[in-house]
């Protein structure tokens, strides 16, 4: 226990020699909570439909879109599930492909306009079918997070890469001597790496929960959940980057290479699991494999938290997410420990 | 022989210095070979954005389909351009090594420019990831069908090297500015990052809000997809003559801040 904290005593001193560590993660985390704030409070998820036509015309087509559009209710333009924006001249293929509309309606005065778009012949036909003014089904809604779960979604990507950051001082450690001295002596290596994986969570902890007190106290932004429920979320956060970033620390002895192989890593999962925005599976494989990154299970619980079901509810809902991150958490832990005692009994430091 | 001071304080025997060309040869293909010799790098600028194109290729295979455009024709390009903007993360990591300080070192009390060093790792990095792209794009082409613009492949390209000339630049003045290796490796990752996200390269951001877009050109990378996207789909070349030119205004800026700031000390 004291050598634990002598360990933690010792990283202090080594940060506070390094100021940039923390300005630079908290920096970081600081603008990733505002980036989602910012997308979650703007989304209109609405297809966007480029309308190039006489406005006032009497083509069935314009009557369609302009049941709504053309009165004061722009909302409910095209029976109000897309949302519609007036163009002098079609845009160009670049802006389909960059999804800036998705498709792009030329209204020639006849019965069916021409509809150019890159999505799908599904998204065509229901256009299409809107525009002559048949009923459609609205697509299913895809029940946009809020800014809650974005701002842990965010969050998910930058602070798996913060992870690393402090484990640094283990890296060096290893290569200066250090730990083999400490090892050896009589804490021995578990009160050292103890101490290595408190710190680090402790450096990614505590700022995080700052700045969203930075966000809600000082800058007034609405962050979604109470500080317990981002508590309760940024613990599990924390958990599994300081593990992941011990893993690779104690798994991959250079550390440049280590970089490498936990940014490529991260990113890939991260997107996998949906941390900006919720994929929808069809294929039962990608279900499985998907529903095994923790991640995922991380931002179940931020859902789950959201939907603000009663307490008994949320509660057991939440235990099995909990228990995903929490367990893969301690599997990394103790998949880094066993290689680096196996490394150091073998004699590699 | 005359003996004068020079800028760093060192002794230069008129003379005695290598020729420029010669010694920066020198360092570039070691630099080169040092880069090529280490997978992680290589799987890093190859395998990882093409697991990248596949992965969010697949999950939004939905969301595309009409005029014969797929998935892998937008991820295929965004994420060729954020394999050019992760080119910084490979100079950052490279320049100061630590197994090749004592030879850099070594290298820095020897009759050569300091300006070799960090030059020949720019350069040297550049030319490591344009091979990777290379790769990267054959495979984007001939295996799954992605649209680089045909004819106008040339421009293309031409923007995503520069890209990546700038990006291996900014990570070697990020190790100058930052003096040391480790704090320029963790600043250079996430601000990556928060480009691509925000400059639409993992998921296109315009269509979710109009404000979203406005904040979306704050990336650089939005530009430079802007002029790459008006190529390949408008053949609207407008875009790359000051994309092209601000790129190289600014790999010339990283460039001399590089000048400005490199210490040999920093590599004691």
């Amino acid at each position: 226990m004291r050598s634990t904290l002598s360990v933690l005593a010792v990283n202090v001193a080594r940060a506070k020699g390094r100021p940039w560590y923390v300005v630079m993660t908290s920096a970081f985390m600081l603008v990733a909570m505002l980036v989602a704030v910012l997308i979650s409070a703007k989304v209109d998820p609405r297809p966007v439909i480029a309308y190039v036509g006489p406005v006032d015309s009497s083509s069935p087509v314009a009557a369609a879109v302009r049941a709504g559009a053309f009165g004061e209710d722009a909302e409910a333009a095209i029976g109000g599930m897309f949302r519609v924006e007036f163009v002098e001249e079609a845009p160009r293929v670049s802006q389909l492909m960059r999804n800036r509309f998705d498709a792009v309606v030329i209204d020639g005065g006849g019965e069916k306009p021409d509809v150019v778009t890159v999505r799908g012949d599904a998204f065509r036909d229901r256009l299409e079918a809107a525009l002559i003014g048949s009923a459609v089904d609205a697509e299913p809604p895809a029940a946009p997070r809020g800014v809650g779960a974005t701002i842990v979604g965010y969050l998910v990507m930058f602070m798996l890469i913060s992870g690393s950051t402090y484990m640094n001082f283990f890296t060096d450690d290893k290569r200066g001597g250090t730990f083999r001295r400490v090892a050896t002596s009589p804490p021995g290596l578990p009160s050292y790496l103890t101490g290595q994986l408190l710190f680090n969570g402790a450096m990614l902890y505590v700022p995080a929960m700052v700045m969203l007190a930075v966000l809600k106290i000082v800058l007034g932004m609405d962050i979604g959940f109470s500080f317990g429920e981002y508590g309760l979320l940024l613990a599990l956060l924390t958990a599994l980057s300081t593990a992941f970033g011990f893993f690779v620390a104690a798994t991959v002895e250079d550390p440049d290479d280590g970089m490498a192989v936990a940014a490529a890593a991260i990113i890939v999962t991260s997107l996998l699991a949906g941390a900006f925005f919720a994929f929808e599976h069809e294929d039962a494989f990608m279900k499985v494999l998907t529903g095994l990154l923790p991640q995922k299970s991380l931002l179940a619980a931020a859902e789950t938290l959201e939907r603000g079901l009663p307490a008994t509810e949320t509660v057991g809902q939440l235990v099995g997410p909990v228990a995903h991150v929490v367990g893969a958490s301690l599997l990394l832990v103790a998949g880094g420990w066993a290689v680096s005692r196996r490394r150091f009994r073998a004699g590699a430091y | 022989m005359v003996v004068q001071r020079i800028g760093h304080g060192e002794m230069e025997h008129r003379g005695a210095r290598i020729g420029g060309l010669r010694a920066f040869g020198v360092l570039f293909r070691r630099d080169l070979l040092n880069l090529f010799l280490n997978p992680a790098w290589i799987m890093f600028n190859t395998v990882f954005p093409l697991l990248l194109v596949l992965v969010l290729g697949y999950l939004t295979k939905g969301n595309y389909g009409g005029m014969g455009v797929t998935s892998y024709d937008y991820y295929g390009v965004t994420l060729l351009l954020f394999g050019a903007l992760s080119t910084g993360m490979t100079s950052a990591n490279s320049f100061m090594e630590r197994h090749i300080m004592a030879s850099n070192l070594r290298v820095l009390y020897a009759p050569i420019r300091p300006f070799h060093v960090y030059s020949a790792k720019i350069v040297a990095t550049w030319v490591f990831t344009a091979a990777c792209f290379a790769a990267l794009t054959a495979v984007l082409h001939f295996g799954l069908g992605v649209n680089l613009g045909g004819p106008n492949f040339g421009p293309v390209m031409a923007v995503v090297l520069l890209l990546s000339l700038l990006s291996s630049a900014v990570g070697v003045m990020a190790c100058c500015l930052l003096r040391s290796e480790e704090l320029a490796n963790k600043a250079v990752s996430p601000v990556t990052q928060l480009m691509a996200v925000v400059g639409g390269l993992f998921f296109p951001l315009d269509g979710l809000s109009p404000t979203l877009a406005r904040l979306s050109w704050f990336s650089p990378v939005k530009w430079v997809a802007e002029a790459v996207f008006r190529i390949i789909y408008d053949g609207d070349g407008s875009m790359v003559g000051p994309t092209v030119a601000v790129l190289l205004v600014g790999t010339g800026f990283a460039w001399a801040v590089c000048q400005g700031t490199f210490r040999t000390e920093d590599y004691v």
